[in-house]
């Protein structure tokens, strides 16, 4: 399903050139959950953020359902972000202004789901993730864990098939931490491709593959049974 | 998908009330600016729209050229001219005389006096003004007969089904019936034509023989041009028709069309605006002013999204595109501009009246009229877009991953871009202020013009015939008023214009050479009342029997006589010879916008249609009730009011233009003020922390301020650099239209700038003295 080639990302500044990421190759397939870790600055988020096309790579070949996406303009970004792929950030980035249900309803309005179906896509998240009663509150007044579920039901909401998750636990206590690993695991065994970063060496666990990233070159590459 | 958003929106605007207040409260006012001026041009620009002709209508008018090459524009022709223009004028189809006049109808023991015309029976017919009752042609053949309005039908007779009765006129003594032989629809107030009566020309014809003859001053001509007729051709046809009639000298014909007839006059020769100097004032002063609000509303915009430019990167990454954020943000700017149009909207039924008071506008406000609603229409959009396209495109422009990496979003964004904004904003206030001033100085000028009398003990009241024919007891009870030392009829209030005449002859004169001169009709008390300069002789007095016949001349008309010696010779005005008896200078009896022209004063008492008042001791609120009881003695409707000289409009128009100026510049300095100070409450803000840190590090609350202040001082000080040399020029076109013009008053430009930076500074300062005099350790807190 993901496929980068030679993928290199750095920044040119007066004097000198930094690597971010080097010479990375990377096959991830269909239904894979995979965690990346390594040490701060190493390039994770880089990386995430490529796979996830916010951000581009300074030179290689990254092909995402066999589709050149190194090659993809603006618009057809839009609907890759719209049809294949969620986000989970560590900061949770739910928008302030908008209510859990509206949070978890963005998606769906710029995928053009129609009003009815909306609703029903919502309420079913809102049901699964025990929200219902929590539907009219704001970003504010929920504790961090109920914040990142809110998260998590923003991205899975327009079925994605890729969930990308820059350390979703990283500012959640443990407890909360495990109930959002476990909810991941559980979505990866639905179906849904998951790639996420953190530095929780037991929540590493729940994934099969774990790839080291150090100085931006992938060190090691794991696949458990 | 709209509603969605608005949700939102509306919740942001909730959240940030003072940043909400302010643009909603600024593009209130700009909108009831662009409101209002929209509608002044409307109206200008729906009058005589009602005719059916409109586009084929014309006046025929005439140029005259003055020996000193002054040009005026002279309406009323010779009721003979019509004859010449029908035979030498085929494309004119149809021409109508009009003559425009004042009658006193009674009706039992009451009595009305009345605006209406005298008109050929085509009057009807060219004009559309639409019958209420009665045919239409031949009304006003027949010479006793009249039509009426339904207004003045009401008036007279309580009802408007009043044809066939009689209305009666009363002139002197003399009392006339006219049957009423049809009801017009009222005069629309937006028609250059205004009257509630039409009565045949022939009747003023035949009452008035030497309105026939070659040159009198008698009708305006109204021609409708046949289809399709080339006007440049007509025109080049007409010019010299009269030219060389030996009592029309130096007259040009031409045709002026209807619908320009409110926009243009004729000043020096020279078309000028005249209407379309107000759509124009009116029209740059609402955009400038519906600008600024506009880049308020982006400035303020711009330093608040910074806050959203999060937001909008979270929608990025959720699946929208950028022109769901700008069509998004777009509404949202709609939303705030409906609702501030809404507003703007009862304030514009709430500032009508005055602004029609102070204008003298004649502006109504109805939705009903789809103009009114495509021009709020037209407005709301083009305020929309420009105010919410530019802070759209910022948001959307917003880079998710800066955002998720937690980069602070520099505000530097349009920095430039927001500071010109600031520049401009200033510079409209400025230049306006000085602009109002140079007006007034010039105005006050003018009202101070040392013409050889004080002109705050002078009452101006307007005659009557009543009153002229009780002249020697009305000015004997004025006289015993205590106080009043002077009464006099006269034609000429100083500097408000006189009459003229090139009927003048003298020794030596070349015969063929027709010349005008400015002509002062008066009494033996008009020295008294005005104090003239005279050089030479001496004023009119009773001891000197001989002086009913005698004329006084200014100098410069004792230059076009050649007269070294101008005491004693003999001239003759209008037929009657008189001797000269005195010269006199420096008075300006027509205006101040010209050079001084040749002047006559006689005892002649034609249309002497003033009185002047003047008194030594007392003050004009003590005398006016005893003025209005002698006044209303002889003149029982009083439809005159005693005015002050110093109160008179003044003769250029000058109080309009510099209220505007005034009201334009005191809005414009209000919002961009409101803006700035949105904008300093703002980066006051967002420099909570630094201030905490300078005032721990022992800075006082004052520095704070200073700090805070001196980054907005820098772009004033760029705005006045443009401002100033703007607010010169515009200065000195204006008043070189004058030809007695105050210099160039500097100081103005000092205080314009001194106001205009107090002002800003301390809008600046009231909001940085608010996050500078905070708790240091509560604003290092709160981050
Ligand atoms: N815009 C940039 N310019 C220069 N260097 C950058 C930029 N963005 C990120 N970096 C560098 O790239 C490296 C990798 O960053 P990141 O992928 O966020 O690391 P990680 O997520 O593994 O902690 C860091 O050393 C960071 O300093
Ligand atoms: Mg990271």
């Amino acid at each position: 399903m993901i496929s980068l080639k030679n993928i290199y990302k750095y920044y040119d500044s007066k004097f000198q050139r930094t690597f971010v990421l080097k010479d990375i190759d990377l096959e991830i397939s269909e239904g894979e959950f995979v965690t990346i870790m390594g040490p701060s600055g190493a390039g994770k988020s880089t990386l995430l953020n490529i796979i996830g096309m916010l951000d581009e790579p300074s030179e290689g070949e990254y092909y995402f359902l066999d589709q050149p996406a190194h090659k993809l303009n603006e618009k057809k970004k839009v609907e890759f972000h719209r049809n294949f792929v969620g986000f989970i950030f560590q900061a949770f980035h739910l928008i302030d202004e908008m209510t859990v249900y509206e949070n978890i309803e963005t998606p769906l309005i710029y995928k053009g789901v129609k009003s009815k179906e909306r609703q029903g896509l919502v309420a079913d998240m809102l049901d699964r993730f025990n929200m219902v009663a929590k539907k009219d509150l704001f970003p504010a007044q929920l504790s961090g864990g109920q914040q990142q579920l809110v998260g998590i039901a923003r991205a899975i909401v327009g079925k994605p098939k890729l969930l990308l998750a820059d350390e979703p636990t990283g500012n959640l206590h443990s407890d909360q931490g495990k109930q959002i690993m476990e909810l991941l695991s559980q979505l990866n065994s639905e179906g849904i491709t998951i790639i996420q970063v953190t530095h929780n060496e037991e929540f590493a666990k729940y994934s099969r593959r774990i790839i080291r990233l150090t100085d931006g070159l992938i060190s090691s590459d794991n696949i458990s049974n | 998908m709209i509603r969605n958003f608005l949700k939102t929106s509306v919740r942001f605007l909730m959240r940030n009330k003072t940043y909400s207040l302010l643009n909603f409260l600024c593009l209130s006012f700009g909108l009831t600016c662009a409101i209002i001026a929209a509608l002044y041009i409307l109206n200008i620009f729906s009058y005589d729209k009602f005719h059916k002709n409109y586009d084929r209508l014309y006046q025929v008018e005439a140029i005259v050229t003055f020996f000193n090459g002054d040009r005026f524009l002279k309406e009323p022709l010779s009721a003979s001219l019509v004859g010449d223009l029908n035979a030498n004028v085929p494309e004119l189809e149809a021409i109508t005389r009009v003559v425009p006049g004042g009658l006193n109808f009674i009706n039992g023991d009451r009595s009305f006096t009345e605006q209406g015309i005298y008109a050929d029976d085509n009057f009807l017919n060219i004009f559309s003004f639409p019958m209420a009752s009665g045919g239409n042609s031949n009304e006003i053949s027949e010479l006793n007969t009249i039509v009426i309005s339904e207004r003045m039908a009401l008036k007279l007779f309580e009802t408007t089904d009043c044809i066939g009765k009689t209305a009666v006129i009363k002139d002197n003594e003399k009392q006339e019936a006219y049957k009423i032989t049809g009801v017009i629809r009222n005069v629309p107030s937006q028609s250059l034509l205004q009257f509630d009566f039409i009565i045949p020309l022939s009747k003023f014809l035949a009452g008035n023989p030497l309105a026939n003859e070659t040159g009198a001053s008698s009708c305006h001509y109204w021609a409708l041009v046949s289809e399709n007729s080339d006007i440049t051709k007509i025109n080049n046809k007409i010019r010299d028709l009269i030219k060389n009639q030996e009592t029309t000298l130096n007259q040009e014909l031409f045709l002026f069309p209807l619908r320009e007839k409110i926009l243009y006059n004729y000043a020096g020769g020279r078309r000028v605006w005249d209407g379309m100097q107000y759509v124009v004032i009116f029209g740059c002063i609402a955009f400038a002013i519906l600008l600024i609000a506009c880049f308020n509303f982006i400035n303020l915009a711009v330093a608040m999204n910074i806050k959203r430019y999060r937001e909008a990167g979270i929608k990025k990454v959720a699946g929208a595109s950028r022109s769901a954020i700008i069509f998004q943000y777009l509404t949202e700017t709609f939303v705030i501009t409906a609702i501030s149009l809404l507003f703007s909207i009862i304030l514009v039924r709430l500032l009508i009246p005055l602004v029609n008071s102070q204008f003298n506008a004649g502006i109504s406000f109805t939705i009903a009229d789809f103009r009114v609603v495509l021009i709020l229409a037209a407005i709301m959009i083009s305020t929309g877009i420009l105010s919410g396209l530019l802070p759209a495109l910022y948001l959307s422009s917003s880079n998710p991953l800066s955002v998720l990496k937690g980069e602070i979003v520099k505000s530097h964004s349009y920095s430039f871009f927001r500071q010109s904004l600031i520049v401009f904003q200033f510079v409209i206030p400025v230049v306006l202020i000085i602009f109002m001033m140079i007006i007034k100085t010039q105005d006050n000028y003018m009202r101070d013009y040392d013409m050889g009398f004080q002109n705050d003990k002078l009452i101006v009241i307007g005659n009557t015939r009543n009153l002229e024919a009780h002249e020697g007891s009305l000015k004997t009870d004025l006289l015993s008023i205590p106080g009043i030392e002077a009464v006099s009829f006269t034609n000429c209030i100083p500097a408000r214009g006189t009459t003229v005449s090139n009927e003048v002859t003298w020794t030596g004169k070349d015969a063929s050479e027709k010349l005008h001169f400015w002509c002062i009709n008066t009494d033996y008390q008009y020295n008294t009342a005005i104090n003239l300069n005279i050089t030479d002789g001496r004023y009119f007095s009773y001891s000197f029997p001989s002086d009913s016949a005698s004329f006084l001349i200014n100098d410069i008309a004792a230059g076009v006589f050649e007269y070294d010696e101008p005491l004693g010779k003999t001239i003759s005005v209008d037929g009657k010879e008189g001797t000269i008896i005195g010269v006199f200078k420096d008075f300006h009896s027509v205006d101040l916008a010209g050079p001084f022209a040749p002047t006559i004063i006689s005892l002649s008492p034609a249309s002497r249609n003033n009185i002047l008042i003047r008194f030594s001791s007392g003050t004009y609120s003590s005398l006016k009730d005893k003025i209005r009881d002698v006044y209303i003695r002889y003149e029982p409707e009083m439809s005159f009011a005693p005015t002050l000289y110093k109160d008179l409009p003044s003769y250029s128009n000058l109080d309009m233009s510099s209220d505007l100026a005034g009201t334009a510049c005191f809005i414009a300095l209000l919002l961009a003020c409101l803006g700035l100070s949105g904008l300093a409450s703002f980066s006051a803000s967002s420099r909570t922390k630094e201030i905490g840190i300078r005032k721990t590090n022992g800075a006082t609350t004052l520095s704070v301020i200073k700090l805070l202040g001196i980054g907005y001082t820098r772009w004033l000080i760029i705005s006045f650099i443009i401002a100033l040399p703007i607010a010169f020029l515009l200065g000195r076109i204006f008043l070189m239209r004058f030809y007695f013009h105050s210099p160039l008053p500097l100081w103005v430009f000092v205080a314009g700038v001194c106001i205009t930076y107090t002002i800003a500074l301390l809008s600046v300062s009231v909001q940085s003295w608010r996050a500078a005099s905070r708790n240091p350790v509560e604003a290092l807190r709160y981050e």
